[in-house]
């Protein structure tokens, strides 16, 4: 099976412009600070972080939609690029992405089943009309939909529909990559586990590598192998997803897996994190959790933890990795 | 649809009643006809009021006015005063003149300002964006009479290329055409802009990108209809006031259109001239919107429909 995915060193900042007496001053704003990780050939892996923490940006660099600060992102050995340019188009019959608003993300103007046929038109002229049109029945059928819905418009459909016709578009292609923006946290809880079905279903069917963004733990833990927990635009912490949220070795990660509800668990074991995550225009020194983190010593100010770790289980954190580096005195 | 039809053809004779009822008293409120036509100290009174019968303007108002109601329900609109026949033909004969300018009018303004618009909105915050964007401003913050007159002066006057006024080659179209034009296409051109980019923003633009789909397609079968109903809706206005639209620009180029005639008419108070023009303008303001609503339907289908269950 194809479809590797490795990222190194991937970094993406922007210019943002504040407002000044006179002048606006130009500040940089690190959305994504360095992160890497691979992903193997038809496995899916969750990112989960809160908002702000990059998660998007990473989705949008890892299919080329936006050109990297730094680093790179090769998909089976192939640079992705942002150059929009006929060879890029070429690889989007590869990687497709599922949107987060379905209904922003279809065209208000056209029958859904022609805006499944789009991404056929473009990267399979060879098919004929009636082929088509067997091919967005097959796609429709897989996710759920009834023919009848073909015909419709996105403002006609039920917001799971519409996510379902998100889904049939991107695989019409059969993807090797698929990357899942937040796909259901637009949806209803009851609608959430149909769309996860449906996803789940296609991929043991045609197993494709996915990467699934989302800020709800459940999930993640649900449709993923292996998670990264980012926290202002790094990556924290990495690893299968039972162990990562069984045992998670951050505490940022700690707080995360005790802020999900689990019955009969006592409230008070749940870690509450103080104030809002820092501004990503000015990410704090040393371990960037250092001004929230319950356990930060003197030394997590000063200097900034490596992702470290054995067997694929990593963390950036020196009280697990090197206590030594963090100091004794409480921070 | 044909309950929304129906609706809109009744609202649109409720606002023509309104047009020709406002027309009516503020025309006879503003001034007697009779001091126009006569000096009236050195005028015999059995003139005077000859003159007053003949009109019906020895009436009360209100008899006045449901006796023109009535004929004009029959399809009579009255007689030019000053020309003694028909408003209607007085009218109809200006009619062409107009037509002449505005048509062409018409066509080069929403080319132009599409086509700005849409570079405009392509190559946002570009150079070109910057340029056309000044343009408009300046297009549409000008008056009509100053650019007609800066136009004239520019090309009669100084370079005497084209001709300041008349009505007789097709050369003395060109300045009119042009001053209408400019300040046309500036609101069309900003109109586009704003739209284009608005859907230019929206996320199934960027998912039509990542599909691989090419950059002009995306433009022709995602962005342009999509930003199609505010620049149909301002066409659909600009179209209503082909009709009347030039007073200014006909009266300083002397092109004897419907504008001039507006102006001549009101100050002779010819009523039943004026009358005529208002509704006029008003049964085309109305049909274009008309014309347009029905559009919609066809441009989006959420209002097709919103029609449907209504």
């Amino acid at each position: 099976m194809t479809g590797a995915l490795s990222v190194r060193d991937l970094t993406r900042s922007f210019t943002v412009r504040e407002r000044g007496m006179l002048f606006s001053k130009a500040k940089r704003l690190h959305a994504v600070d360095g992160i890497s990780f691979d992903v193997a050939p038809g496995e899916m892996l969750g990112i989960v972080g809160e908002s702000g923490s990059g998660k998007s940006t990473t989705a949008r660099l890892l299919l080329g939609h936006i050109p990297a600060s730094s680093g790179e992102v090769r998909f089976d050995g192939q640079r992705v690029s942002a150059r929009f340019d006929a060879h890029w188009r070429q690889m989007r019959r590869r990687m497709q992405m599922i949107y987060q608003d379905p209904l922003g993300a279809l065209d208000p103007r056209l029958p859904v089943a022609r805006q499944i046929e789009e991404p056929l038109v473009i990267h399979k002229p060879e098919l004929t009309e009636e082929n088509r049109r067997v091919r967005i029945g097959e796609v429709m059928g897989q996710v759920g939909l009834l023919s009848q819905h073909g015909e419709r418009y996105p403002h006609q459909l039920s917001g799971g529909q519409r996510q379902r016709v998100i889904i049939a578009r991107a695989l019409a292609l059969e993807p090797d990559l698929l990357v899942c923006d937040e796909p259901v946290s637009a949806l209803d809880v009851s609608v959430q586990a149909q769309v996860l079905n449906v996803l789940e279903d296609v991929r043991a069917r045609n197993g494709f590598t996915g990467v699934f963004i989302s800020h709800d733990l459940k999930v993640v833990r649900q449709v993923a192998e292996r998670v990264a927990v980012m926290y202002l635009g790094r990556i924290v912490e990495m690893g299968e997803v039972g162990e990562v949220f069984s045992h998670p070795a951050h505490p940022y990660t700690k707080a995360l897996v005790s802020a999900v509800p689990v019955p009969r668990r006592p409230r008070n074991s749940r870690i509450i994190l103080a104030g809002d995550p820092p501004s990503p225009l000015a990410i704090p020194p040393g371990c960037p959790f250092h001004t929230r983190c319950p356990e930060a010593r003197s030394g997590c100010r000063v200097h900034r933890p490596e992702l470290l770790g054995t067997g694929g289980r990593v963390a950036a954190c020196h009280l697990v990795n090197n206590p030594s580096l963090a100091g004794s005195e409480a921070a | 649809m044909a309950q929304f039809v129906l609706s809109r053809l009744l609202r649109a004779l409720l606002t023509l009643l309104i047009i020709v009822t406002f027309a009516f008293f503020v025309l006879r409120l503003s001034g007697d006809p009779l001091n126009r036509f006569f000096d009236v100290g050195n005028t015999p009174a059995e003139v005077i009021e000859a003159f007053r019968r003949q009109w019906g303007l020895d009436q009360p108002i209100w008899i006045q006015f449901q006796k023109y109601i009535v004929s004009v329900l029959h399809g009579d609109l009255g007689s030019s005063m000053r020309e003694n026949r028909p408003a209607v033909a007085v009218v109809l004969d200006h009619l062409p003149a107009t037509l002449a300018i505005m048509l062409p009018t018409l066509v080069l303004k929403t080319v132009l300002g599409v086509a700005a618009g849409m570079v405009a909105a392509l190559y946002r915050n570009s150079i070109f964006d910057r340029l056309i964007m000044s343009i408009s401003v300046l297009g549409f913050t000008v008056p009509t009479f100053v650019l007609a007159l800066v136009l004239a002066l520019i090309f009669a006057v100084q370079l005497r290329w084209l001709p300041s006024g008349g009505y007789s080659e097709p050369q003395h179209m060109i300045l009119p055409v042009v001053t209408l034009s400019i300040a046309g296409a500036a609101v069309i051109a900003r109109y586009t802009r704003s739209a284009m980019v608005e859907v230019l923003g929206q996320p199934f633009v960027r998912a039509a990108r990542a599909k691989g789909v090419p950059w002009t397609t995306i433009v022709t079968r995602h962005v342009l209809p999509n930003a199609a109903v505010p620049i149909v809706t301002i066409f659909g206005f600009m179209l209503g006031s082909t009709v009347g639209g030039a007073v200014v620009v006909e009266s300083v180029f002397s092109w004897p259109g419907i504008g001039r005639l507006l102006v001549a008419s009101v100050t002779a108070r010819d009523l039943a001239v004026v009358q005529t023009i208002l509704l006029l303008i008003g049964v085309m303001m109305v049909a274009s919107n008309l014309l347009i609503d029905l559009l919609y339907g066809l441009i989006d289908p959420r209002m097709r429909s919103q029609r449907a269950t209504s």
